[in-house]
């Protein structure tokens, strides 16, 4: 084959402002690995010994260049810049599987965006401490989405890749009818 | 000019008269002030008459100052909106350029040539329709229905204003989340409130009315030693102060569901641009406070007789005057002296007032109240000629929220009125609500009630241990008054009177459900808020049962009408739902590709060449892949990755057809049954280790599929080792097909080895693409020829495909769609989910009965075995050919002994499922699959494919479902 393949950028970075309030949205080319495991006592095992600490279902634990986010007590994915699925320890290699290009990983930021998407996901993202990260697998109104987020201004969303585009357009198509 | 704008800047607490608005009723031109409501300004410009009533055509008035007003429906057109009818006059802001119909009236609400009705009312009882029109019986659908429709019906709904497809509306829908969701801003709501948020707890507070304070903000009582209105200031600054609670003005709680879900409509200035609440709560507090009861008396429909509470409303908030002279019958001595003091004060000479023992036997004045005439207890009549009756028959606590989860409201104790109860599930009640209506005990009652919720919720150091309260009851006003000579409306909305209600008891509807729907009386836009309780209380008059025993109809959601505009929110035009893209969206969309809807997804359908019409260009897709090699988008299929030492034994118990047989590298074709023995789903099953499988759903089925797997895998069989993991957008899927594929494969350079004998059909080969990108390969076919699914990560799909073109040119590769995958799946006799694999069938149907395992237990195996899903007599699957005679078998259609002409329901004896025209060069043959019964054995046999909607039928001959290369020595090649 003539030219070498290249992985495409899926979302385009978008900028959107209205009334002095300003959202920004792009896409992060990164590394998603979702792991099953028999029991939450062996995921509970895992989690210890990549973040050294307990993370409980709806935790998040930030190790090295590395993100867990445990949805389930048995599921969690692993979001990486960096990482690829041989890097991980053989034991642990089997629980887990190469989603990077199923999944599309965006980052939006701006002022109080966590209150855009407080308003449509079927979530509460208010209950718990501010100032730790917190993720939710949740519903925007018809999009299913995996959330993550420890500032007001920040988020982090996973959500499957063919839906990515359209759930740009809608969330463009939200903030320009609020 | 508003002639009746009270001067003084002491009344008119809601509007700003610094910023008037213009708008237009009926054609006249006419102003208003920011902050009024239709029925404000219309009344500040001393019109009266409104509308005009649904079955009588009776001139009509505003009656209330809130939702509860049954009379003053109107059309309101805001600016670049469609016209929106059946609106409250008392409910819609006013805004600039509003335009204002009356309903209900031609050619106009003053000469309402429909009016008649109401002199030939005598015929036009309850039940008129139910027992009118029985004769000639076919006259009800030629003549009478749609006669009676062109009087029937509230408003009408004309389109003026197209909206753009994205924006046809504004409204939309959000979520919240709190601890302890407040109903109502009275002094109930706000002190509940305050109580939660000095405790740090998260409060939603909701108030239907633009501004917060309930009826205190025209109620001029005191709290300690403050004004209420100040009072209501004061708190309102310190909720705004916390963080932990939300304020939300124009919001009516409308529904209560399970689980602590409220829901809530938030109306915006215009009409369309309102938002839909779901509010999830720990606890409910209802503080939603009492409606006003209208009285009933002859008569008692005349613009200018108002409920007492919203002529002092509108003096109060508005600083309207509704008349000059007003006669007061009001049945709370308070509220009476109250309302006497604030029409004086505000200018209105107070003519007379209801004493006890009085009761009014008529008011005159058509268009607008011009006396009352009373009969005193001696039989003595006396008149007061004013042009304004305020009438209250005491307050109906709004409780009907709290019955949308339970069944029946308790009554109080003088079981005249219903009430909430204290605590019902997570709802607990306060205020007028649950008929407190003493204010200081209304504030003691919330606090308590607050707290109760509190410590439910797990606040700590909260005691919710509060003391009984002493309960005083409000009085209702007896209703002695009945006439033979004019009307004593119960229900204005409906034209419901007494005597419709005394009718239909007699008639022997007794049960409140029965009365509401041979009467309509509650039905309508106003919900029978100011009228079902009178309607109970005439019930008791007439039967001699007391209220409670009589009891009320079943409150659903919603309490009040929500737009239909709220309830879409943003889903809407492109957004009404979301849209799937496979990883080959964009190559697709720069190769000119016609793309389809179907489901979630976008698929790719044709691809045309020049001018092309559909037909061709399938014709030549199609033609590509039986000669030379062709490509398409399978990516949307489900691919789920089974992985674990179990996995083996979980695919068995899953799949119908053996598993455990299958070697590393080999795929197979699967079935899927339902516990009933209907094939579910089917796909293939590829071996990538020992442990490790990928199998694929059909795209229809694939979330349900993977759904049913996770639950069987973590609820079913816990036990087993498997761990699955849903890679259907991992991996784009390209299959390549036809006699030149596996040419074109070689050219890849996969590092696979693609010979025949190394890769044969039903393999699977995993291998890497310009030694990084890693690839799997299925030699499996849907289109009959030869043919490879080549898997490569979705995000390097477009690029792939850029370079598979290119190397592809040498063998004149052709992209094809869905189209052309149909004809070439339909001449090899394959399946497909929704046509042949349509919920009803088994393997025995579709002739795949050798596939089922009968050495191994699998899902759906007991119920197969039933003997009628053996049974001979079945729909089952097979071919049908037209030959050479050109003619089409209709899709869709129905197979006969007879043709269209001869043919009974008796006659039919199965359906096609679908149908092509070959795609042999030259042929003119039409081939279809369709369910025949005892099909198997029938074939050779000649029937009649038969349209009854297309008007087609079709002489076609029974023959073997795969019509094209039998020996199946084409997917060897």
């Amino acid at each position: 084959m003539a030219e070498s393949l290249v992985r495409e950028i899926l979302v385009e970075s978008a900028r959107l402002e209205r009334n002095g309030r300003a959202v920004s949205i792009s896409e992060r080319q990164s590394s998603v690995f979702e792991g099953h495991f028999r029991s939450d006592d062996e995921l509970n095992r895992f989690c210890k010994l990549i973040s050294h600490r307990n993370v409980g279902t709806g935790g998040v634990a930030v190790a090295d260049t590395m993100l867990l986010l445990r949805y389930s007590p048995i599921s969690t994915y692993m979001v990486s810049e960096e990482l690829k699925l041989e890097d991980l320890n053989s034991a642990h290699r089997e629980h887990f599987t190469d989603v990077s290009h199923g999944k599309c990983v965006l980052y939006a930021h701006g002022d109080a965006i966590l209150n855009l998407f407080a308003d449509y996901c079927s979530t509460d993202l208010f209950s718990g401490k501010n100032d730790e990260f917190r993720m939710v697998k949740t519903q925007f109104i018809d999009y299913e989405l995996t959330i993550w987020w420890n500032s007001n201004d920040e988020i982090n969303l996973l959500i499957d890749r063919s839906y990515a585009q359209s759930f740009v357009d809608f969330l463009h198509f939200l903030f320009y009818r609020r | 000019m508003q002639i009746n704008r009270i001067q003084s800047s002491e009344c008119g607490s809601v509007i700003d008269r610094s910023r008037p608005l213009r708008f237009i009723f009926d054609g006249r031109p006419l102003t208003g002030f920011t902050g009024d409501t239709v029925a404000s300004a219309l009344l500040a410009n001393n019109i009266h008459l409104v509308a005009r009533s649904v079955k009588l055509h009776r001139p009509r008035g505003i009656l209330s100052c809130g939702e509860e007003e049954p009379c003053a429906i109107v059309e309101c057109t805001f600016p670049g909106t469609n016209p929106v009818p059946n609106l409250k006059a008392t409910e819609v802001p006013l805004c600039e350029g509003l335009i204002v119909k009356s309903q209900n009236n031609w050619p106009s609400r003053n000469f309402d040539a429909f009016e008649i009705l109401s002199f030939g009312s005598r015929f036009l009882q309850a039940g008129f329709y139910y027992k009118t029109f029985l004769w000639p019986r076919s006259g009800w659908h030629r003549f009478y229905e749609k006669v009676i429709r062109q009087f029937a019906g509230s408003g009408r709904i004309r389109v003026k204003h197209i909206g753009s497809e994205d924006q046809p509306t504004r409204s939309d829908q959000r979520n919240r989340y709190c601890q302890i969701l407040i109903i109502g801003s009275g002094p109930a709501g706000l002190n509940a409130a305050l109580t939660c948020a000095r405790n740090g707890v998260r409060v939603v507070l909701v108030e239907q009315e633009a501004n917060f304070g309930g009826s205190q903000l025209w109620r001029k009582d005191s709290i300690g030693s403050l004004a209420t209105d100040q009072w209501i200031c004061d708190a309102l600054d310190e909720l705004r102060e916390y963080p932990c609670v939300t304020l939300l003005s124009r919001t009516v709680a409308f529904g209560f569901y399970d689980h602590g879900v409220v829901l809530a409509y938030q109306s915006g200035q215009l009409h369309d641009c309102g938002v839909f609440w779901k509010i999830v709560a720990e606890r409910m507090i209802l503080a939603s406070g009492a409606i006003e009861r209208p009285l009933v008396f002859p008569n008692n429909d005349r613009p200018g007789i108002m409920l007492a509470g919203a002529v002092r409303k509108y003096l109060n908030l508005y600083g309207v005057r509704p008349g000059q002279k007003a006669f007061i019958a009001v049945a709370d001595e308070r509220e009476k002296q109250a309302t006497i003091s604030d029409c004086t004060s505000s200018g209105i000479e107070v003519v007379g007032c209801l004493e006890s023992g009085q009761h009014i036997v008529d008011v005159k004045g058509r268009r607008r109240v011009r006396s009352v005439t009373l009969r005193s207890h001696d039989n003595q009549t006396t008149s007061h000629l004013c042009d304004l009756i305020c009438v209250s028959g005491g307050w109906t606590p709004t409780a009907q929220l709290a019955a949308h989860m339970h069944d029946r409201l308790p009554f109080d104790e003088n079981e005249m009125y219903p009430v909430a109860p204290a605590q019902s599930g997570q709802m607990l009640a306060t205020g007028a609500s649950c008929g407190l209506f003493d204010l200081d005990l209304v504030l003691k009652d919330s606090e308590n009630q607050a707290v109760k919720a509190m410590s439910q919720i797990g606040c700590p150091s909260l005691d919710s241990e509060t003391e009984p309260l002493d309960i005083e009851y409000v009085p209702c006003f007896p209703d002695r008054t009945r006439s033979k000579k004019h009307k004593t409306f119960v229900d204005f909305q409906n034209d419901v009177t007494h005597a419709d209600l005394a009718q239909t008891i007699d008639e022997g509807y007794q049960d409140i459900e029965l009365v509401k729907r041979y009467t309509a009386t509650g039905m309508g836009a106003d919900q029978g808020k100011s009228s079902w309780i009178n309607a109970v209380h005439q019930i008791s008059a007439i039967t001699g049962k007391t209220p409670a025993t009589i009891g009320h109809t079943t409150f659903r959601p919603p309490y009040t009408p929500i737009p239909l505009s709220g309830l879409a929110g943003a889903r809407i035009g492109r957004h009404m739902k979301p849209l799937r893209r496979t990883p080959l969206h964009r190559v697709f969309e720069k190769m000119g590709c016609v793309f389809q809807k179907s489901g979630d997804w976008l698929y790719s359908r044709y691809f045309p060449q020049c001018d092309e019409t559909l037909e061709q260009a399938v014709d030549r897709e199609v033609r590509a892949v039986r000669e030379n090699v062709g490509f398409v988008d399978m990516s949307t299929l489900g691919k789920f990755e089974v992985r674990g030492r179990d996995a083996e034994e979980f695919l068995s118990r899953i799949y119908c057809n053996n598993v455990s047989g299958l070697s590393v590298g080999k795929v197979r074709y699967g079935l899927m049954l339902r516990e009933d023995g209907i094939i579910f789903d089917d796909g293939t099953i590829a071996r990538l280790g020992d442990e490790h499988f990928v199998v694929t759903a059909t795209t229809a089925n694939s979330d349900a599929v993977w759904r049913w797997m996770t639950k069987l895998g973590q609820i079913q069989w816990p036990d087993l080792d498997v761990a699955l993991t849903n890679v259907s957008e991992q991996w784009a899927s390209i299959a390549v097909a036809g006699p030149k594929s596996r040419d074109l494969l070689c050219e890849l350079n996969t590092g696979i080895e693609t010979e025949q004998s190394n890769f044969p059909f039903a393999s699977v080969r995993e291998g890497v693409i310009q030694s990084s990108v890693p690839c799997r390969i299925f030699s499996v076919s849907y289109s009959g020829e030869l043919s490879f699914e080549v898997n490569v990560p979705s995000g390097y799909a477009c690029g792939f495909v850029k370079q598979l073109l290119e190397i592809g040119n040498r063998f004149d590769l052709t992209p094809y769609g869905l189209e052309a995958l149909d004809v070439l799946r339909v001449e090899k006799g394959h399946l497909a989910v929704g046509r042949e694999i349509d919920g009803r069938t088994t393997p025995y149907d579709l002739g795949l009965g050798n596939m089922v395992s009968k050495s191994k237990d699998f899902i759906g195996r007991a119920l197969l075995n039933r003997p009628e899903l053996k049974s001979h007599n079945r729909l089952q699957l097979v071919g049908l050919s037209t030959g050479e005679s050109g003619s089409e078998i209709p899709a869709g259609g129905v197979l006969a002994k007879s043709s269209l002409s001869q043919l009974s329901q008796q006659q039919v004896e199965g359906h096609v499922t679908a149908s092509i025209h070959t795609s042999t060069p030259g042929s003119k043959e039409s081939f279809a699959m369709a369910l025949l019964r005892n099909g198997h054995c029938r074939h050779g046999e000649e029937l009649w494919a038969v349209s009854p909607v297309a008007g087609v039928s079709t002489k076609v001959l029974v023959m073997p479902p795969c019509l094209y290369d039998p020996n199946r020595d084409r997917l060897n090649g």
